[in-house]
C-alpha cells in the first residue's frame, strides 16, 4: 500500500455570491511510496498547492479520493503521521521560538516533559540553535522558513509535506533544506515537496510528477525521466564522415539510438580513432520541464 | 483533545497579554475616577448609586465591545493571515480550535471584568461608600452578557471577514439589548404575520436586556435564586447553541 494514494482528485473553487467557478484541480492521480522523496512540480496555478492543501485538511476535494496511510484525508487520523509546512508560512509572531514549538508539540499530543529536549534538537537541525527565547516577530524571512520546518518535523512524523520549502532561502539555506530532506529519508521518513527550483528537485528527489492545469503530465523516477534516447559520442580526432562538432574535449556527435551508437563505436575503432566517451545523453530537469511546456503550448 | 483545547486557550490569553488588550482597563480606571469625582459634586444623596450605575454601564460597554471586536477576529484573522494552516494540519478536529479560542477569550474577558470590578470597589472605598449588596451577581450578569456576545461574534467569524463579523455582532448586541421591545411591539402589531415575525425574532435573538444589572441596582433586591439561575442557564444554553453552530460551520469551511 502506498503512503499517499490519490485517485481522480478534483477541486472546484466556488465563489458563493458571484457564482463563479475556478477549477483548481481537474483530475489528479498520484501515489507516493514509503521512504522516498517525492517532488511535485508544475507552473504557477497548476494545482500543486491545492493538492497539498487537500492532503493536509485545509480544503476539501470536490470529487475523487485521497488517502494517507489508508485513512481518508480530512480526518484527524490521516494527519496523525503528518508534518506540514505551507508556502510563505506565517505564524503567531507574538510567541517566542520555544513557546511556538511547545504549542505545536502540544497540538500533536507530544509529552510535555519530552518537549524541551526535542525543541533544542529540531532547532539545531534547522540551523537555528540558541533562538529559544527570541520572539518570532524579529525573525528574518529565512529564519521563519527554518522555524516552519522545525514545527513540521517536531513530532517526528512519518510523512513530511513541504510546500515550496526552498523559497526565500539563500543557497546555504537551500542546501540545508536538501540535507534535511535527505536526513529524513535516511531515518525512513517520506517527504513530499513542491518546488519551482528545478535544480534542487533534480538533486534530491527520487520520483517526481509534473502537473499542469490540474492534471499529471509527467511522472516517474528522476533517472528514467532524465535519461534520453540519444547517445553522446566524444572522440579525440575528427572522423572523416559524420556531423561532428568541435568542443574543448575533442569532437562530439549524437546517435539517435543505442544500435546506431554501437555501429559508430565499431567504425571508429576500426578507423583507429580513440573514443573519449560514449554514453546515454542525460537531460537536466529544467530541459525536460521546458520541453514539456513547449510541447503543451504548441498547437 | 482537552490538552489541545487548553493549548489554544493559553495561546489566546498570551496573545491578549502581549498585544496589550488590557490597556482598556486604564481607560476604565480613568473614567471611573473622573466620574466619581464629578458626580460627588453634582448629585445629592445618590453618589453611591451613580458610581455603581456609571461603572457597571462602562464595564458592560467596554467588555461587550471587546467581545465584539476580539471575537470577530478570533477565527477570521487567523484565516486571513493563514496562521491556521499549520494548526488545522495537526491531528485535531477543527472544533478544538473554535472552543480553545473561545475559552481563551472568555478568560481574557473574565480577567477584564474582575479587575474592572476591583477598580470600582477601590473607587467606592476611596469615596467612603459601601459596595452595592448584589455587586458580585451584577458582575456575573455583565460577564454572562459578554460571553453571549462573544459566542455570536465567533459564529460570524467562522464564515465571514473580521470587518463583517464585527459589524454583524455589534448589530446583534444592540438588537439583543432591545429584544424585549420586540415582544411588546408584537402585542401592539395589528398584522398577525408581523406579530408572528416579531415573536420569532424575539425567540431567536439573545435577550440581553434581562442580564442588565441595572434591574438589580434600581430595585436593590435580588429576585429569587431560581430566577437568577434561569438567567445563567439561558446564557449557557445560548452560548452552547452558538458555539455548536460556529464549530459546524468551521468544520466545513475551505481555508483559502
Amino acid at each position: 500500500m502506498s503512503l499517499i494514494e490519490i485517485e481522480g482528485l478534483r477541486k472546484v473553487y466556488r465563489s458563493p455570491f458571484l457564482r463563479r467557478e475556478v477549477v483548481g484541480l481537474e483530475q489528479l492521480d498520484l501515489s507516493v511510496e514509503k521512504n522516498e522523496i517525492f517532488g511535485f512540480l508544475g507552473p504557477n496555478g497548476a494545482g500543486k498547492s491545492t493538492t497539498l492543501k487537500i492532503l493536509t485538511g485545509i480544503i476539501q476535494a470536490t470529487a475523487g479520493s485521497a488517502k494517507i496511510a489508508g485513512q481518508p484525508v480530512g480526518t484527524p487520523a490521516a494527519r496523525e503521521i503528518l508534518g506540514f509546512m505551507p508556502e510563505f508560512p506565517t505564524f503567531h509572531d507574538f510567541l517566542r521560538a520555544e513557546e511556538f514549538l511547545t504549542f505545536y508539540g502540544e497540538l500533536s499530543g507530544m509529552r510535555r516533559e519530552a518537549l524541551p529536549t526535542r525543541i533544542d534538537e529540531v532547532l539545531s537541525l534547522v540551523g537555528l540553535p540558541g533562538v529559544q527565547d527570541r520572539p518570532l516577530r524579529g525573525f528574518s524571512k529565512g529564519m521563519l522558513q527554518r522555524i516552519g520546518l522545525a514545527q513540521a518535523v517536531l513530532h517526528d512524523p512519518d510523512l513530511v509535506i513541504l510546500d515550496e520549502p526552498m523559497s526565500g532561502l539563500d543557497p546555504v539555506g537551500r542546501r540545508d533544506v536538501r540535507r534535511l530532506m535527505e536526513g529524513l529519508k535516511a531515518q525512513g521518513k517520506t517527504v513530499l515537496f513542491s518546488s519551482h527550483v528545478l535544480n534542487d528537485v533534480e538533486e534530491v528527489a527520487d520520483r517526481i510528477t509534473v502537473v499542469r492545469e490540474g492534471r499529471n503530465v509527467l511522472s516517474g523516477t528522476i533517472e528514467s525521466l532524465l535519461s534520453g534516447q540519444r547517445f553522446e559520442l566524444v572522440v579525440r580526432q575528427q572522423p572523416a564522415s559524420g556531423a561532428w562538432t568541435k568542443t574543448a574535449e575533442g569532437y562530439h556527435c549524437y546517435c539517435e539510438h543505442e544500435e546506431a551508437a554501437q555501429l559508430a563505436v565499431r567504425a571508429l575503432s576500426e578507423a583507429g580513432i580513440s573514443i573519449v566517451r560514449c554514453q546515454r545523453e542525460r537531460r537536466s530537469l529544467e530541459e525536460l520541464f521546458f520541453l514539456d511546456v513547449s510541447e503543451e503550448d504548441s498547437p | 483533545m482537552i490538552r489541545a483545547v487548553l493549548a489554544i486557550a493559553q495561546l489566546t490569553l498570551r496573545e491578549a497579554l502581549r498585544k496589550r488588550v488590557f490597556v482598556n482597563l486604564a481607560v476604565f480606571a480613568a473614567l471611573m475616577v473622573g466620574v466619581s469625582l464629578l458626580m460627588t459634586g453634582l448629585t445629592i444623596g445618590q453618589h453611591q448609586r451613580v458610581i455603581h450605575s456609571v461603572s457597571f454601564t462602562v464595564l458592560a460597554v467596554v467588555g461587550n465591545l471587546l467581545a465584539v471586536f476580539l471575537g470577530a477576529g478570533l477565527i477570521a484573522h487567523e484565516v486571513e493571515r493563514r496562521t491556521l494552516y499549520t494548526v488545522v494540519s495537526r491531528p485535531i478536529h477543527r472544533w478544538v480550535f473554535v472552543v480553545g479560542r473561545y475559552l481563551g477569550l472568555a478568560s481574557v474577558l473574565a480577567i477584564n471584568t474582575l479587575i474592572g470590578g476591583l477598580l470600582v470597589k477601590v473607587v467606592l472605598m476611596i469615596s467612603n461608600y459601601p459596595a452595592f449588596e448584589h455587586f458580585m451577581v451584577s458582575l456575573c450578569l455583565i460577564y454572562a452578557e459578554m460571553l453571549i456576545v462573544l459566542s455570536i461574534s465567533v459564529v460570524f467569524s467562522a464564515f465571514s471577514t473580521p470587518t463583517l463579523s464585527a459589524t454583524f455582532s455589534f448589530c446583534f448586541w444592540v438588537i439583543g439589548r432591545l429584544s424585549v421591545e420586540l415582544q411588546e411591539l408584537a402585542v401592539l402589531a395589528k398584522n398577525d404575520g408581523l406579530a408572528a415575525a416579531m415573536n420569532a425574532a424575539y425567540s431567536v435573538l439573545p435577550n440581553l436586556g434581562r442580564l442588565d444589572p441595572m434591574n438589580l441596582l434600581i430595585h436593590n433586591e435580588l429576585p429569587d435564586g431560581g430566577h437568577v439561575g434561569m438567567l445563567f442557564l439561558y446564557a449557557l444554553l445560548y452560548i452552547g447553541v452558538m458555539l455548536a453552530a460556529a464549530c459546524w460551520t468551521f468544520e466545513r469551511r475551505d481555508l483559502k
